[in-house]
């Protein structure tokens, strides 16, 4: 019987990767990134990776990286006008995000955000500074990470894009 | 095109793009689903950082 619950943690490189389903040929980048580049990428700290687990089986996961937002002209940053003089602003970016198509709607996707919501707020902001959180979205998750509490700026309505920025504002939770 | 955004790197943004991100951060106003997904998050990273487990959301 399969457990009601899950487990989040670090991928490890002992992780089986190899049995992650999505079902969806245009999920398949996300599947390749987990079998394929997942490991590497955690193990020279480019991004690092938290997996869903249930029973020991990676139900899903979702991938964190630095990342800096530039607004290509000076800021107005009404809350830190010092700040105004830098060139870039602080984020961390969602990079992947997915879960197996055996545990769809179990809401291990939400807890995953929520999870990273909370750590980059937290652990990260906490630490060493960062002022948002960002990710690109393909058109079917917008709706999803705007009940996360994400932004979609105008692009998105302009539908240029498979992708589209999202961003949260951390200072303001 | 104003935005540019890569996989596992930076953003840029420019144009109404821009405007609106700053639009929306000066404004400075509470974003309810965000405040709420903190909430949940930090009880999850509890549970994460104790080694516990996470129930599956019930539907319907």
């Amino acid at each position: 019987m399969v457990e009601p619950s899950f487990y989040i943690r670090k991928l490890d490189q002992d992780d089986n990767v190899q049995h992650f389903k999505l079902g969806n040929e245009a999920f398949l980048p996300l599947k390749t990134f987990l079998q394929k580049q997942a490991k590497a990428f955690q193990q020279s700290n480019v991004a690092q990776t938290y997996v869903a687990l249930t029973d020991g089986i990676i139900a899903g996961f979702i991938t964190l990286t630095c990342s800096e937002i530039d607004l290509q002209e000076n800021y107005d940053l009404s809350d830190c006008s010092h700040a105004n003089n830098y060139e870039y602003l602080p984020a961390v970016k969602i990079a992947r995000l997915a879960v197996d198509s055996r545990f769809r709607d179990k809401g291990i996707g939400s807890a995953l955000v929520d999870f990273a919501i909370a750590l980059i707020r937290d652990r990260v902001a906490d630490s060493v500074g960062c002022r948002f959180v960002v990710t690109d979205a393909k058109i079917e998750a917008v709706e999803f990470y705007e009940k996360q509490g994400f932004t979609a700026l105008n692009s998105y309505k302009a539908d240029v894009s498979d992708y589209h920025l999202m961003f949260l504002d951390l200072d303001i939770l | 095109m104003a935005i540019k955004s890569s996989t596992f790197g930076r953003v840029e943004l420019n144009g109404s793009d821009a405007d609106k991100f700053l639009q929306i951060m000066n404004e400075r106003k509470i974003n309810p689903r965000a405040s709420a997904a903190l909430k949940r998050g930090r009880e999850i990273l509890k549970r994460v950082t104790e080694g516990q487990s996470i129930e599956f959301k019930h539907n319907g």
